[in-house]
């Protein structure tokens, strides 16, 4: 990261001042602490090369966890201009909708502590996981075009789940604008029997005991308490998702090449929103997005069954509760006001959640209202 | 000559990958995506594929040839024992494929790899002859 110059502007934000063709600063946010790690990381420098796309809005941004990936740096957030501004398949990542579900149970670390090899192979064997791992599921076309359009919806009509599942889910576990008919047929075939399977890389499902609260009210509203057993789901939109990404970036690359955008990364590739490659992107992006949670909630489905089976409890006993779903890869159209004008912004998260502060007007979920942190 | 050299890079897998000439550097190439998704020995050249790929620079065509021969597994659950480049040059690359279809019994699987990204991707001639560099999401 030689030519980067990094400016602190107080404890927990460092600069990068625009040089080259960067159209807009860089602001990480850390600490000095996190800073040193970064001092031989190729990610400041990706923070830069992301404020060289077009349309870019005030900051090319990154979250502490900042660390290296493909093109945007994962914890980056960038914001660009509808009317002017680009979306890239690479702001968003090869795992769509890549996110963590959080579950509650009535359980508590006394419950399972003597039979937790029993309950780790049970889950073994019930959920797919590992590589080359497929589902129980192998959609017809006509039902997979269902799961893309429709999301956790899907999973809940089709019995994998309640109402207040969606309700605790993100946009309610689906997005608007997806179109089947711009996803390939090579993505259309990835996904077909992956629907309900963790897959592998970094993915997992957890058996989690909470140990320590930090904040009692916030713990209360999420219905969270000391000793209690909890799941984590970490997983995303399988090889749909990435065979979306890579059919789109050859697609973009061909259209930064037709309109000579320079690029510092050909990971970076990028159309204009309001382009067709743009606007195809985006409904392609949603069916991969509505995938991943309609998998999620699967996943979460059988793990209750796993967990009843396993511990010989009722599902009234075992209390299972999404505590709630958000998705850490997408790229989604947000209104902000800038400098006292509103704006209508395509935002890219890879790596990155969105945050709401306590009341909040996108609030929906009532329980969580007075509380900020995660998106309702 | 070795052929093929795994490195480092954070969470991910990259290779390096070496030929005494272009033609060479890519089949080699090819080849190390299916070596690294499962264990070729057991695959048996049972069936002919051909594959045709363009690309706008070396680049290009690299990263392009290998998605398609990473969609023979992941799209179509297939893999590779032989393969040999008929033609490349002008951005154009042909090549014969020999392998067979995976069967979970025979085939032993040994990491699973999502994509090839353009990441830092390379291919050069050197004194010492081709060499490319690829990183792989996985």
């Amino acid at each position: 990261m030689s030519e980067i110059r990094l400016k602190r502007i107080d404890d927990y934000r460092w600069e990068i001042t625009p040089f080259g063709g960067m159209r807009v600063p860089g602001i990480i946010y850390s600490s000095e602490r996190l800073m040193k790690g970064l001092e031989k990381d190729e990610s400041p420098k990706q923070v830069a090369n992301v404020a060289h796309l077009p349309g870019i809005v005030r900051y090319s941004l990154a979250m502490p966890d900042i660390h290296w990936g493909y093109g945007f740096p994962i914890g980056g957030v960038a914001a660009f201009d509808l009317q002017n501004g680009i979306i890239s398949p690479g702001g968003v990542g090869y795992d769509i909708n890549c996110g963590c579900r959080l579950v509650a149970t009535k359980l508590k670390y006394d419950d399972i502590k003597d039979r937790l090899e029993k309950l780790v192979t049970a889950l073994f064997r019930d959920i797919p996981t590992g590589v080359g791992s497929t589902g129980v599921l192998k959609l017809s076309p006509k039902e997979e075009r269902r799961v893309l359009v429709e999301g956790a919806q899907w999973a809940v009509k089709n019995g994998y789940g309640t109402a207040e599942d969606l309700e605790a889910t993100e946009d309610g576990g689906r997005i608007e604008g997806a179109d089947p008919d711009r996803i390939s047929a090579r993505a259309m075939e990835r996904g077909r029997d992956q629907v309900g399977t963790l897959g592998s890389g970094n993915h997992f499902l957890e058996i989690e005991i909470v140990r320590d609260i930090y904040d009692d009210k916030v713990a209360a509203a999420f219905g969270l308490e000391k000793d209690q057993v909890a799941i984590m789901i970490h997983c995303g939109s399988r090889g749909l998702g990435h065979q979306i990404c890579d059919d789109y970036l050859v697609r973009m690359m061909k259209q930064v090449n037709k309109l000579g955008i320079q690029l510092p990364d050909r990971q970076l590739a990028c159309a204009y929103v309001q382009s067709e490659e743009g606007q195809d992107y985006l409904a392609a992006m949603a069916c991969a997005a509505n995938y991943a949670w309609a998998n999620r909630q699967m996943l979460m489905h059988w793990t209750g069954e796993t967990l009843q089976r396993a511990l010989q409890v009722s599902p009234r006993d075992l209390g299972m509760r999404l505590v709630y779903d958000v998705c850490h890869n997408i790229a989604k159209i947000e209104d902000f006001t800038i400098e006292g004008a509103k704006m209508r912004l395509c935002v890219h998260r890879k790596g990155a959640t969105r945050a709401f502060p306590a009341n909040h007007i996108s609030r929906k979920v009532a329980r969580l209202k007075a509380v900020g942190c995660i998106k309702g | 000559m070795k052929h093929c050299e795994p490195f480092d890079h954070t969470a991910d897998l990259g290779i390096e990958v070496f030929g005494k000439d272009e033609k060479e550097v890519y089949q080699n190439a090819g080849m190390a995506v299916h070596d690294m998704i499962a264990d070729l020995r057991y695959v048996k050249p049972k069936e002919v594929r051909k594959v045709t790929v363009e690309g706008r620079d070396r680049e290009d065509l690299l990263v392009n040839f290998l998605r398609e021969i990473l969609y023979l597994y992941n799209g179509e659950h297939w893999l590779l024992k032989k393969l040999s480049i008929g033609k490349i040059g002008r951005g154009r690359i042909e090549a014969t494929l020999r392998g067979e279809a995976f069967d979970r019994s025979r085939h032993g699987l040994k990491h699973e790899i999502k994509a090839v990204t353009y990441h830092q991707a390379e291919v050069k001639e050197t004194p010492e002859g081709w060499k490319a560099r690829v990183i792989f999401d996985v």
